[in-house]
C-alpha cells in the first residue's frame, strides 16, 4: 500500500501543478466570483447555481479524463522506464494513476461544491434547497387516464407535507394545453390547485391524510407521473452543494480507469477524448435504454436498439444531468442518492482491476516482480 | 551479482532485425566496479536495460542476485541513474528523492527524512535547489539528483548510464566520491561511459564494446596500458581495429 500510496501522490501533485489544472481551477473562481457580484439584481439563484455546477462538471471530469494523459506522458518522457526499474510492479503504477484521477474528480467535486455553497450561502440568501423523501405512487401513474392516482403519504411534520410531482405531459389531438386543473380529494376533504402541464405539480395536502388521489380536471390533458416527493426544510447550502459536487465527482470520476485503460495502447489524445465520449453517452445512458427499448426491434431498424444496447453497457452510469436537474430545481439530494453513484462505483472497480492486468507481451516479466 | 552468459538482444523481426547485443558474457562481483566502454550504438545501454530487466534478452542468460534479472526483488536491491533525470519537472528535488525512497522501500518517515537528506548532502545539491522543481535544473543538476535517487536506499547493486555525462569537474568528482563510497560498502557497480576519467578513477574491470560484442575485456590498467591519451578515442579504436570492425 506504501508504494500505491506514494505514486498516486505523484500523481496528485504533479495533477494540480499542472498548467490545465490552474487554469481551470482559476476560471471556475472568477466565475464564482463574477456570479457573488452580480447579487440578487442578476440571474435567478437557480440559473447562476446550475451553471457553477456545470463549470464545476467540465472541471472534474478534466480531472477524470486527464487520467488517459498520464502513462503515455511518462512512456514519451522516459518516466516509465525509469520507473519500470524500480520495486512497484506495473499493475501499481497503473493503478496509481487510476486512483489519482478518482481521488481528485470526487475531492474537488465536494470541494467545489463547499465552495458554490458558500458563495451562494453569503451572496443569495433566496436560494432554498429543499430536503425531500420519496413518496410512493402504487398504482397507475397516469394523470388523465381511466382511473385516479393515488398518492400514499408518509408521516411527517405538518410543514413539511408538501408534495412535488414530476410529470410529463403525453401528445394528445386537442390542440396546446399548457394548464392542468388538477383535483385532489382524501378521505375528509377535497381541493384543485392549477398548475403547468410540464409540472411540477405542487400542494399541500391536508394534515391527517395518508392517501391522495388526483385527477385531472383539464380535458384532453394526459400527464405522465415520473417521480413524487415529499419536500421537507430548506437545507444550508454548505453540506448540501459539498453533497452535490461528491456525487458528481463520484459519477465523473468513474471514467478514470477508462481513460487510462485506454491510455496502455494509444495516446493521451486519443485516450482523452474516448474517455470524454463514454462520459457524455454515460450521462444519458437512462435515455438510450428506454430508447432502444422503445423502439421496434424489425428490420434494418434492428440494428439501432442493439447498438444502443452496446453502448449502454460500455458507457458508466454517470447520472450528471439529473444531479444538475436536482440543483435547478432547488432539491437537497437525501443520502439514498448516493445510489446514484454506485453503478458509477461498481464500474469504477471494475475498470480498475482490468487496468491492471498486464498487457499478454509483459505477462511473464511482470508475474514475476 | 551479476552474471550474463550469451547474451544477445536483437531489436525488430525478420529483414528489419538489428542485433544490439551479440552474446556478451560478464561477471560482476560484490565491491567491484565494472566499466562498459563503446562508442555510441556499441550495445552499452542496451546491456544496462537487460541488467536492469525493462528489456528481455532475445537469447542467453543474465542473472542479478542470483535470480532473473528484472524480479521485484532484484529492482528493490538496485539504483539506476538513466543518461537523461530530468523527467519529473513538477516535482521538487527533495520530493522526487523521497518518492524514490518510498518506492524502493525505505520505511518510516523520520528515516526517510534523514536518509533523503543524507543523499541529497553526499551528491551536494544545495538546499535552495533541493526546493525547485525539476523542469528548472540544469542537465548537471538533474543527474546529481538523479544519483541521489538511486542512492537513497542504499542499493546492492548501482548502475549507471553516463553517470558524469554533463556534469562539471567538481560534479564530477563528487559523483566519482560517492561512487567510492557505495563500493567501501561492499556494493557493486556497473557503469557506461565515454570518459577516461570516470573509467579510470571507478573502475576496476572493463568490457570494451564493438558492434555488440566484447572486443577486450579485463583490468582497466591493463587495457589503458601504454595509453597516455586523456580520452578512451585510442582504446576503442585499437578494439575495433583488432576485431576487424573499425569504419
Amino acid at each position: 500500500m506504501a508504494e500505491l500510496w506514494a505514486l498516486t501522490g505523484r500523481h496528485l501533485r504533479t495533477s494540480a501543478r499542472s498548467r490545465a489544472a490552474r487554469v481551470a481551477l482559476t476560471l471556475f473562481l472568477l466565475g464564482l466570483g463574477l456570479a457573488a457580484l452580480m447579487g440578487r439584481d442578476g440571474p435567478s439563484a437557480s440559473l447562476l447555481l446550475v451553471a457553477a455546477l456545470f463549470v464545476l462538471v467540465l472541471v472534474v471530469s478534466g480531472f477524470a479524463i486527464g487520467a488517459g494523459t498520464v502513462l503515455p506522458d511518462d512512456r514519451v518522457a522516459g518516466r516509465e522506464a525509469w520507473l519500470a526499474t524500480l520495486a512497484p510492479p506495473g499493475w501499481k503504477r497503473r493503478l496509481s494513476v487510476v486512483l489519482a484521477g478518482w481521488l481528485l474528480a470526487t475531492s474537488v467535486g465536494a470541494l467545489g461544491g463547499a465552495l458554490v455553497g458558500t458563495v451562494a450561502a453569503l451572496t443569495r440568501p433566496d436560494l432554498a434547497l429543499r430536503g425531500w423523501s420519496p413518496v410512493t405512487v402504487p398504482g397507475a401513474r397516469l394523470l388523465g387516464g381511466a382511473d385516479p392516482v393515488v398518492v400514499l403519504l408518509p408521516d411527517g411534520a405538518a410543514e413539511h407535507r408538501e408534495l412535488e410531482i414530476d410529470v410529463r405531459p403525453l401528445l394528445s389531438g386537442e390542440g396546446r394545453i399548457d394548464r392542468v386543473d388538477v383535483l385532489w380529494t382524501t378521505a375528509e376533504a377535497s381541493g384543485s390547485f392549477a398548475a403547468s402541464v410540464r409540472g411540477p405539480l405542487r400542494f399541500r395536502p391536508p394534515e391527517g391524510a395518508q392517501a391522495v388521489n388526483l385527477a385531472s380536471l383539464t380535458p384532453g390533458v394526459r400527464l405522465r407521473i415520473v417521480g413524487a416527493r415529499r419536500l421537507g426544510p430548506a437545507r444550508s447550502p454548505v453540506p448540501t452543494l459539498a453533497w452535490i459536487g461528491l456525487l458528481l465527482g463520484l459519477c465523473a470520476g468513474a471514467v478514470a480507469p477508462v481513460a487510462v485503460l485506454l491510455s496502455r495502447a494509444t495516446t493521451g489524445q486519443t485516450a482523452a477524448a474516448g474517455a470524454f465520449c463514454l462520459l457524455l453517452l454515460g450521462s444519458v445512458k437512462e435515455g438510450m435504454s428506454s430508447l432502444a427499448a422503445r423502439l421496434e426491434p424489425t428490420g434494418f431498424e434492428a440494428v439501432v436498439p442493439r447498438v444502443l444496447d452496446v453502448f449502454a453497457f460500455l458507457t458508466p452510469d454517470a447520472p450528471l444531468l439529473d444531479l444538475l436537474v436536482e440543483a435547478t430545481a432547488q432539491r437537497a439530494p437525501p443520502l439514498g442518492a448516493l445510489g446514484m453513484a454506485l453503478p458509477a462505483l461498481a464500474y469504477t472497480l471494475l475498470l480498475a482491476v482490468l487496468a491492471c492486468v498486464p498487457a499478454p507481451a509483459r505477462l511473464a516479466r511482470e508475474a514475476s516482480g | 551479482m551479476v552474471s550474463a552468459t550469451g547474451l544477445v538482444k536483437t531489436y525488430g523481426r525478420g529483414k528489419d532485425a538489428v542485433a544490439a547485443v551479440r552474446g556478451i558474457d560478464l561477471q560482476l562481483a560484490t565491491g567491484s566496479c565494472l566499466g562498459l566502454l563503446g562508442p555510441n550504438g556499441s550495445g552499452k545501454s542496451t546491456t544496462i536495460k537487460l541488467t536492469l530487466g525493462t528489456l528481455r534478452p532475445t537469447g542467453g542468460r543474465i542473472e542479478t542476485f542470483g535470480g532473473p534479472a528484472g524480479r521485484r526483488s532484484a529492482r528493490a536491491r538496485t539504483g539506476y541513474v538513466p543518461e537523461e533525470a530530468r523527467r519529473f519537472g513538477a516535482l521538487t528535488g527533495r520530493e522526487t528523492v523521497d518518492l524514490f525512497a518510498r518506492l524502493q522501500g525505505v520505511r518510516g518517515r523520520a528515516e526517510r527524512r534523514q536518509r533523503v537528506e543524507e543523499a541529497l548532502e553526499l551528491v551536494g545539491l544545495r538546499p535552495e535547489a533541493r526546493r525547485q522543481r525539476l523542469a528548472t535544473y540544469s542537465r548537471g543538476m538533474a543527474r546529481r539528483l538523479a544519483m541521489a535517487a538511486a542512492w537513497v536506499h542504499q542499493p546492492d547493486l548501482l548502475v549507471l548510464d553516463e553517470p558524469t555525462s554533463g556534469l562539471d569537474p567538481l560534479g564530477t568528482d563528487e559523483m566519482l566520491a560517492l561512487l567510492d563510497v557505495h563500493r567501501r560498502r561492499g556494493g557493486a557497480t556497473l557503469l557506461s561511459t565515454h570518459d577516461r576519467v570516470t573509467a579510470e578513477v571507478a573502475c576496476d574491470e572493463a568490457l570494451v564494446l564493438v558492434r555488440g560484442r566484447v572486443g577486450a575485456a579485463g583490468p582497466l590498467d591493463t587495457l589503458l596500458a601504454g595509453d597516455d591519451s586523456p580520452s578512451l578515442l585510442p582504446l576503442m579504436r585499437s578494439t575495433a581495429q583488432a576485431e576487424g570492425l573499425d569504419g
